[in-house]
């Protein structure tokens, strides 16, 4: 029998967080509530707005970028008056295909890594740990 | 192995329930699975189509003491065997009320067995078989409706169970919410208050669903009635992820196994 397991509760002081999924419920309890307050309209439109995000989800994600690469494409869009999001978009689309045919070589860039993770790192002129050095 | 218990002195909170779902749920994915009705009410057998029958009776009854593998009732499921209950379980706990170390009698009866998991339904009081589940078992489930007074029976199962303390090693592997109605300001204010209070010990909650209802009535277990059902997926979350549901409480459970 599993009698030592210390899995169980045993210590009420030490009751760690919330499950994940009784989280994700009461935080949409919350938001149901505050809705509630809304008018029908407001609700609506928080309704439309929630949707939006939810559609964009899969199409959001962070990458850790150097600051000057930053700057560039904020720079490059606002002056084309285009979006930085489909601008990086574009430029990371086309230098993958150039990945595809050999025109571009991860090699040069890759220093050993530290991490357990990670194999390499590849190393641009300003990441955070060129600047270290 | 690890022997559960699901027990809490509220009536009407989804014991029967979720002791069969959480039982044949286990014996779906291949544990040995033993359920063992400690209600006098014998619903174990009602919810899965099996006649009622004396077999706690036999198991530990004084003048019987039959050995586990012969009482055992087959549930006519895959690795799920069933110890039933019936009226004659409440003359067994007045024959038990005089027997020494009465409390380890269910311990005692199951010290040697072959099952991955067994789980105990038990009834809405505190009796012998409730104390009895209590020494016997490593883990407490405690389903709770979202309501005042349900909640109240978590406390008071909690309190018994710290009572037991010197001779039961249980602990509690998980508060159920059931009949969970996420519309509702008060099965929210609820769960919140458990989460607030038991934190990571509060499982997913399951959602109200009548298929429950439906499911005991014919016999079947959920996952045989309607695997797709609300009280058994959860709520979707609008990204094609479910929160709560039987589903999620069982995968909890195995990490105890």
């Amino acid at each position: 029998m599993s009698k030592n397991q210390p899995n169980g509760l045993t210590n009420f002081g030490d009751l760690g967080g919330i499950d994940p999924a009784v989280d994700s419920l009461i935080t949409q309890g919350d938001r149901r509530q505050a809705d509630a307050h809304l008018s029908t309209k407001e609700r609506r439109k928080k309704a439309k707005q929630r949707e939006r995000m939810q559609q964009r989800r899969e199409f959001r994600v962070t990458y850790d970028l150097p600051p000057s690469i930053r700057n560039q494409v904020a720079k490059l869009a606002a002056k084309g008056k285009f979006p930085a999001s489909q601008l990086a978009a574009v430029l990371l689309a086309e230098a993958l295909k150039r990945l595809e045919t050999g025109e571009i070589d991860l090699d040069k860039y890759k220093v050993p890594s530290d991490s357990p993770r990670y194999e390499w790192n590849l190393d641009l002129w300003d990441s955070p740990r060129t600047r270290k050095r | 192995m690890a022997i559960f218990a699901v027990l809490n002195q509220k009536g009407g909170v989804g014991k029967t329930t979720t002791a069969v779902t959480i039982a044949s749920a286990l014996a779906r994915q291949d544990y040995a699975t033993l359920l063992v009705d400690l209600d006098s009410q014998g619903n174990v057998a009602d919810s899965l189509d099996l006649e009622t029958g004396d077999d706690l009776r036999r198991l530990l009854s004084p003048d019987l003491r039959l050995p586990l593998a012969q009482v055992v009732t087959p549930s006519g499921r895959p690795n799920l065997d069933v110890i039933r209950a019936d009226k004659t379980t409440a003359v067994l706990k007045q024959i038990l009320a005089g027997v020494d170390l009465r409390e380890y009698v269910l311990a005692d009866a199951l010290a040697r067995n072959d099952y991955d998991a067994i789980v105990f339904d038990c009834a809405p009081s505190v009796d012998l078989f409730h104390i009895a589940a209590l020494v016997a078992a490593d883990f407490i489930v405690i389903p709770t409706r979202l309501d005042k007074l349900a909640v109240n029976g978590v406390r008071d199962a909690l309190q018994t169970l710290a009572s037991l303390r010197r001779i039961s090693r249980c602990q509690l592997a998980g508060i159920v919410p059931t009949f969970y109605e996420r519309t509702t300001a008060e099965s929210h204010l609820q769960l919140t208050h458990l989460a607030q209070t038991f934190g990571q010990r509060v499982l997913p909650p399951i959602p109200q669903d009548t298929r429950c209802r439906e499911a005991a009535r014919v016999g079947k277990t959920l996952w045989e009635y309607d695997p797709a059902t609300r009280a058994l997926s959860g709520y979707e979350n609008g990204n094609g992820k479910h929160l709560g549901g039987y589903n999620q409480v069982v995968e909890r459970i195995k990490e105890l196994l």
